[in-house]
């Protein structure tokens, strides 16, 4: 023991005072979490503010549209996280058949520049280009005789779009992991391959996808816990009263109780219960990762 | 004995170099104590790139900051600066949480921050303090307008004074003359003349480019129903003096929610038929005011109503598009029954709080009293003629100038104002008093201007109003003539418990049940089942509370 610490200490060190940004900034704070058992006052502080209890995860269930607003949170969320893994996937795999390196790179570059954008900007813009009168997406779809629909405004087509939109602003940026890891394939098992006679598809099939699957499993499990995110920045740009039915999320209400009431202790409940079901959702996701795959991610 | 080789020499010292720069960056300034000199005030500044300023100088050092240094010696420091109205608010509430000192002079954005102070118990209550160091005039107008003081008070006492509105706000209809002339229709008057105007507009190719594609009238409706612009209030107004987010007197003379009157089912009605044909954005569900007026001004609608200053912003852009446009502002069209309707203008336009720990009531109202001679037309004001000469109007050769025009013509370049002539609006920066506006004191001069636009200015007051244009006079004086239709919100009390719990819910219910009998999901009827629901959530509640607040209002 002693040898492995005269051996490794200095990169204990080095590491230190990230642990102990880490211990300061985020799990200390995690006491805070007692506020969502307050009616937390910001003068009165934590000590002083009066115990709550229960109450905000009370008005949290018994919230009429609850259910309603957790479903479309649900639902958002567990689309996006599997176009989102499957596009930037395929992507990835296509990207990686590409020869020519200029083009490549050009490709990947375009490709990534979206999920830099806000959605402040990108929201105004959707707006233009789904509109019904003339937009461009349903002037395109005129072309084939379809007739203008109302994307944004539609509960039939809110979600979908916000899936849609969410993962050509993202995928480029996911697939950035994925082409790592494609780079970092022996080339030798694709010669063995070849000399065995296995054409492109086949090699795909049995030498990539074994090869990436078990950073795909890591990127899908770290993605399970933010089930309970369904893009607030996204959703409260693109909402509006037409859509609450189906768009409307956890945070977009929480938003606008917080801006009535400027209530932190509601934010912090609300907040607490997305954190334990995040939770729950990845220690499942790992223990079946291990069960089914045999794969540890720590 | 560990040997101390290089490189764990140089390992540990970049650890102790890292440790060291964490703690460096820490701690907060704390607002300074004065000096025994000048008395100091401190106050957060709020600066957008709307606010101008002279070359050389800035938020804290202009001519205003020296003026109160020279003449009242008055160091006025800001403790903050943000840019955005919800920042200030942030950077208030922050400073509560921490406990670290608020700045003396506070400028809440939101009645419910302003409750928040007040019950902090981290404000003064300011009741003596108007009483001693009013000037007479400011304490007969605030007798003359006491509504927002309501909002100010809590348990008899009062916490504020309020920045006053000068009232312009209204809505107008704005409305394409040329269209109108094309289609051969006169100006509407009442809801069914629109009907058909609107009508025209959709189907009768009134831009005469030969395409079917404008459309009546542009509304927003993704945020309220009373945006700033392109607003749906007058469309209420017309059947009932109800109106949402409006508590109006009802039978018995108890206080009623707007939102849930029975008038309001006619003017869904109406705006379900017009949405049916086609008179309106079919987008409007998901357009806030700024998108929604892009469809006037891309000539895409031909009605948009509105602030009486349109005309200026955002429809200017309108005018360098097609110098051929002819837009007018109108009065509101009377509905089936002759009723006219618009929603109210908030008499406060802004609250100004006292940290507790102010000492300096007497400097403050000092300031207050001198300044407000402008507003006052007190010709024995040093303000009299305007704020600060070379700023809001620029004095020269023993004469004053208000027009940009004249200012170009007789005054040499380096006295004017900003490099093109024109004047900077230095109230921006009047950051212990706001910009000391006051309740309708522009409507005179705006009727004046508008019957006669030579007229010559006979006050500083008036010299101000016509700097502004006729498009200004014009929507001025027709938002003026219809100040008797203002539906007015006769509820200005602080949040009501039920409120600052149930409002998100009934918002949503409210703008959810509008927009889907609007757009047609659902039938007309479905307004009384919207009514049901809203009183079983908390509308019967609010209601009561409401009405409580009401009476212990009433002498």
């Amino acid at each position: 023991m002693k040898k492995y610490w005269k051996r490794t200490w200095p990169l204990h060190m080095l590491l230190l005072p990230s642990v102990i940004l880490l211990i300061i900034f985020q799990y200390i704070p995690i006491l805070g979490i007692v506020i969502a058992f307050q009616n937390y006052k910001p003068w009165l502080g934590i000590l002083n503010s009066p115990w709550a209890g229960w109450e905000h995860f009370n008005y949290l269930f018994t919230y009429p549209a609850s259910l309603q607003v957790i479903t479309n949170t649900l639902i958002i969320a567990f689309f996006k996280m599997i176009t989102n893994l499957i596009v930037p996937f395929v992507f990835a795999l296509l990207l990686n058949e590409v020869r020519r390196m200029s083009f490549k790179r050009l490709v990947q570059t375009m490709v990534y520049l979206p999920h830099f954008m806000s959605w402040v900007i990108l929201g105004g813009i959707l707006i233009d280009i789904l509109s019904v009168n003339g937009g461009l997406v349903n002037q395109f779809l005129s072309l084939f005789g379809v007739n203008p629909i109302f994307f944004l405004g539609s509960p039939d087509w809110f979600r979908p779009t916000v899936i849609v939109t969410d993962v050509w602003k993202e995928f480029g940026f996911q697939a950035i992991i994925f082409l790592a890891a494609l780079s970092g394939i022996n080339p030798s098992l694709y010669e063995a391959a070849e000399i065995d006679g296995a054409n492109r598809w086949k090699q795909t099939l049995h030498i990539t996808v074994p090869s990436i699957t078990p950073i795909f499993i890591v990127v899908a499990t770290l993605s399970l816990g933010q089930i309970m995110n369904a893009g607030f920045d996204q959703i409260f740009n693109l909402y509006n009263p037409l859509v609450y039915s189906v768009g409307d999320i956890i945070d977009t209400f929480v938003y606008r109780v917080g801006l009535v009431g400027g209530s932190f202790s509601f934010g912090t409940a609300v907040g607490l219960f997305k954190s334990m079901i995040g939770f729950i959702f990845i220690v499942v996701a790992y223990r079946a990762a291990y069960k089914f795959a045999n794969y540890r991610i720590f | 004995m560990r040997v101390w080789t290089k490189s764990r020499i140089c390992f540990a010292a970049m650890m102790a170099l890292v440790l060291v720069g964490m703690t460096a960056c820490s701690g907060n300034q704390s607002g300074s104590e004065g000096e025994d000199g000048p008395i100091v005030i401190t106050v957060g500044g709020l600066s957008d790139s709307t606010v101008e300023f002279k070359d050389g100088e800035d938020l804290e050092d202009n001519v205003y900051t020296r003026w109160l240094k020279e003449e009242k010696n008055i160091d006025l420091q800001y403790e903050f600066v943000v840019s955005k109205a919800e920042d200030y608010a942030t950077k208030l509430r922050l400073a509560l949480s921490s406990g670290s000192r608020l700045p003396d002079v506070i400028w809440p954005n939101t009645i419910e921050l302003a409750h928040e102070l007040i019950e902090s118990g981290k404000v003064k209550a300011i009741g003596d303090d108007i009483e001693q160091y009013a000037s007479p005039e400011l304490k007969q107008l605030y007798e003359e307008h006491p509504e927002p003081f309501a909002s100010l008070s809590r348990d008899g006492k009062v916490y504020g004074i309020p920045g006053y509105s000068s009232m312009t706000g209204g809505t107008v209809i704005w409305i394409r003359q040329d269209w109108l002339d094309h289609v051969g229709l006169e100006a509407p008057k009442t809801m069914d003349e629109m009907e058909r105007v609107l009508d025209a507009f959709t189907h009768e190719d009134p831009d005469q480019n030969g395409k079917d594609d404008t459309f009546g009238l542009a509304l927003a409706l993704k945020n309220s129903y009373n945006d700033w612009m392109a607003t749906a209030d007058w469309i209420f107004g017309a059947y009932g003096d109800n109106l949402s987010g409006h508590w109006v007197e009802g039978e018995g003379g108890n206080l009623v929610y707007g939102g849930v009157q029975p008038s309001v089912k006619e003017a869904l009605g109406t705006m379900n038929r017009w949405m049916e044909k086609g008179y309106i954005d079919p987008e409007a569900g998901i357009k806030d005011a700024n998108k929604a007026g892009d469809a006037f001004v891309n000539e895409k609608a031909g009605v948009i109503a509105g602030p009486y200053w349109m005309g200026a912003f955002p429809l200017e852009n309108l005018a360098a598009n097609n110098p051929g446009a002819n837009y007018v502002p109108l009065p509101l069209p009377a509905g089936p029954d002759g009723q006219i309707g618009r929603a109210w203008t908030n008499k406060m336009e802004s609250m100004i709080l006292f940290s507790s720990e102010f000492k300096h009531m007497d400097a403050y109202f000092d300031v207050l009293n001198e300044m407000s001679g402008f507003s006052f037309g007190d010709e024995s004001s040093p303000f009299y003629k305007g704020f600060f000469n070379g700023y809001d109007y620029v004095e020269y050769d023993g004469k004053t100038y208000y027009k940009k025009e004249e200012i170009i013509e007789h005054v040499p370049e380096e006295q004017w104002p900003k490099s093109d002539g024109g004047f900077i609006n230095v109230q921006k920066y009047f950051s212990l008093t706001g910009d000391l506006e006051h309740p309708y004191m522009f409507d005179e001069p705006l009727l004046k201007f508008s019957e006669n636009p030579e007229a010559e200015p006979a006050n500083p007051i008036e010299s101000t109003v016509v700097k502004w244009g006729k498009y200004h006079w014009n929507a001025g004086a027709v938002r003026i003539s219809q100040n008797e239709h203002t539906i007015v919100n006769a509820f200005t009390g602080l949040p009501t418990e039920t409120m600052m719990t149930r409002s998100e819910l009934m918002d949503k219910l409210e703008s959810e049940a509008y927009s889907k009998i609007i757009y047609g999901e659902q039938p007309l009827d479905y307004f009384d089942t919207f009514v049901e629901n809203w009183k079983k959530s908390g509308g019967e509640q609010m209601t009561q509370e409401v009405n409580a607040w009401y009476e212990s209002t009433r002498p």
